[in-house]
């Protein structure tokens, strides 16, 4: 209700400015699910990586964010990111390295490919992966949250903050399209006790999220980390679930943020540390 | 559950953002006196109970809004920022240097865990002494269990000098001055590494403001040990569970929040615990009967940036094996490989 008192675009501009992009993650589940579900294209969601510590999560983000901000010669998406990183756990020198790998290989499969060809494109050269290192990690807009306030807060500003973007885009500066939250549970048990707002969090931030997939079709990507144990099994799992319904009993899943949290995930990846 | 202290989201703490007198009254008069429910209400039903304007009331959203949300930032410029405003800290020892893949980065929290007498102390002690020796800074050292020993840092300074300048004078004043560099704070209970932890983050904002005068002894803090975490903690635990988890994550979010504005780096001692296979299934494996993890629990992993293992393998008097490993980490990848090291009376090698 909130958002709908100042007319800021018009439907034309909505509708030239935002076109439908399919997102892929780079990982191969869950693009396949992507691309099964158009719906899904039209209406963005929450896909959510769930596992215990050190399953994994964080790097399978940081596969997700590099696929996001490569540019488009190199296999990736090319697209703007937001980047909640709540538990302060965001390693730009570790993305720096994942991102170095990802670049020389790209060169060298493209030497093999042409490799007649004299290879003038010194892969080696550090300057030059450092200017395109930088200009990929324009892409990327960080923040951190100290306490859940400050997140409802940022969540709530977040419209705002897609909007400048999209009106300052440039070669370098692209479009939201694209939020990962690491991770939805950081706060799980400080909103429990409850800190001294007067607002319930839970709902709040859910009810935030739910506003900014529909207003930019945003695709989401929230970790949840496995707080309370379950018993543990050997493989990987997915589960499904379309229109609502609900998880199935053998999953290793244990849905502690609630019911309308379970509602906007549509996608759920369950990693198992091993 | 309701406190009496103050709120600090009382509205008359923001009386500028309010735009003027006569709408903080209307505020506070009606229920919505607090900057939560202002941001988070329905403005309709606001400006039916306050009778202040909508386009004032959104003024107002937008003005707390530009408070309490925390600012983007470009990822070049977290880079940049990072590249010139960190710093990496040698422990003291190649060997966990090298796993650690050069040292210490400030702005981080390294875990230690490993079983009674594996070295956590000495390895930490090996830290604080190479900090405030080599790099002439202040640490902070919290000990919940009388485990820091002043004459042991003396013993490991000496045979380093001794080590490094052939000549057996060693000054007295030196070893003064970088004992003076440690503080030593006794800590028993959660509540008071709470507040100890708290008056420390104001203190380094006070410190941030007015940097004219900044000879006091935060300003050069670059290292609060830990330890150990699982005796302060741990106590928490068994009771009413949630309790016992808020107090455990406020200190951590306090924690990450010094570390990360501050650039300090927090090095956490912590306990271990083995492993027990649960009744229910008891069927699947039973080689999990005897692994060990670091005390605390789930939640708690997710709080320190790496954790460091110390395995510590005891036969006879003579023969000791201590070797240390990555356990999890979101920089270094280089978790199988164990680090062999020993302790010496200069330290750790």
């Amino acid at each position: 209700m909130n958002q709908n008192l100042g007319y800021d675009t018009t439907a034309q501009q909505l509708f030239y400015k935002r076109e439908k992009k399919q997102i892929l993650t780079g990982i191969s589940d869950v693009d396949q699910y992507i691309k099964e579900k158009s719906q899904f294209i039209q209406n963005g969601g929450v896909i959510e990586i769930y596992g215990s510590s050190g399953s994994g999560k964080s790097e399978t983000v940081l596969q997700i964010l590099i696929h996001s901000i490569l540019p488009f010669d190199m296999g990736g998406s090319e697209i703007g990111v937001i980047f909640f990183d709540n538990d302060y756990k965001f390693d730009i020198f570790r993305l720096k390295d994942l991102m170095y790998k990802k670049y020389k290989q790209h060169f060298q499969n493209n030497n093999n490919n042409n490799n007649n060809n004299n290879s003038e494109g010194n892969c080696d050269d550090d300057k030059e992966f450092n200017e395109f290192f930088k200009k990929c990690i324009g892409r990327l807009h960080l923040l951190r949250c100290k306490d859940s306030f400050q997140f409802l807060v940022t969540l709530k500003s977040t419209s705002q903050l897609i909007k400048n973007i999209a009106n300052h885009s440039d070669e370098t500066n692209k479009e939201v399209y694209l939020m990962i939250i690491d991770s939805i549970s950081a706060f799980y048990w400080l909103d429990q006790k409850g800190e001294a707002l007067n607002v319930r969090p839970n709902l709040i931030w859910i009810d935030c999220i739910r506003k900014l997939i529909s207003e930019f079709s945003l695709l989401v990507i929230a970790t949840k980390q496995a707080i309370f144990s379950s018993s543990s099994q050997q493989q990987q799992q997915n589960t499904h679930h379309h229109n609502n319904q609900n998880i199935p009993p053998a999953t290793p899943h244990k849905e502690f943020l609630g019911n309308e949290w379970s509602k906007l995930v549509k996608y759920r990846k369950c990693l198992i540390h091993k | 559950m309701e406190t009496e202290e103050d709120n600090y989201l009382d509205i008359k703490y923001f009386q500028t953002q309010l735009i003027n007198n006569d709408i903080f009254l209307k505020f506070s008069n009606s229920e919505f006196n607090t900057v939560d429910l202002i941001l988070f209400s329905d403005i309709f039903r606001m400006h039916k109970m306050t009778t202040v304007a909508l386009s004032d009331i959104q003024k107002i959203q937008i003005n707390l809004q530009k408070i309490f949300a925390s600012i983007p930032i470009n990822a070049q410029q977290h880079y940049y920022e990072r590249c010139n405003m960190s710093s990496m800290f040698s422990t003291g020892s190649d060997t966990v240097d090298e796993l650690l893949g050069g040292g210490l980065l400030s702005g981080e929290i390294v875990e230690i865990f490993g079983s009674t007498a594996s070295g956590k102390t000495q390895l930490a002690m090996n830290c604080t002494l190479s900090l405030a020796m080599q790099y002439k800074k202040n640490v902070i050292y919290i000990d919940s269990s009388s485990s820091f020993s002043p004459s042991r840092i003396v013993e490991m300074y000496n045979n380093n000098v001794i080590m490094k300048s052939t000549s057996n004078m060693t000054d007295d004043q030196e070893i003064f001055t970088i004992l003076d560099r440690i503080k030593l704070c006794s800590c028993y209970d959660a509540t008071l590494l709470f507040e100890l932890l708290n008056q420390l983050s104001l203190q380094l904002e006070n410190e941030k403001r007015d940097q004219q005068n900044s000879n006091t002894y935060v300003c050069s803090l670059k290292m609060v040990v830990i330890d150990s975490i699982g005796t302060i903690l741990s106590p928490l635990f068994g009771g009413k569970q949630t309790q016992g988890h808020y107090i455990m994550m406020a200190i951590s979010r306090l924690m990450k929040q010094i570390a990360d504005s501050f650039q300090v780096v927090f090095l956490v001692i912590n306990n271990t615990v083995s492993q027990t296979v649960s009744s229910k299934d008891k069927t699947t494996s039973d080689q999990h009967k005897n692994e060990i993890k670091s005390a605390l629990g789930e939640s708690w992993l997710a709080i320190s940036n790496h954790q460091l293992m110390i395995h510590h393998k005891y036969t006879d008097d003579d023969e000791e094996k201590r070797s240390i490993s990555v356990e999890k980490s979101t920089r270094i990848k280089n978790e199988t490989k164990y680090f062999p090291f020993t302790i010496t009376s200069a330290g750790i090698s």
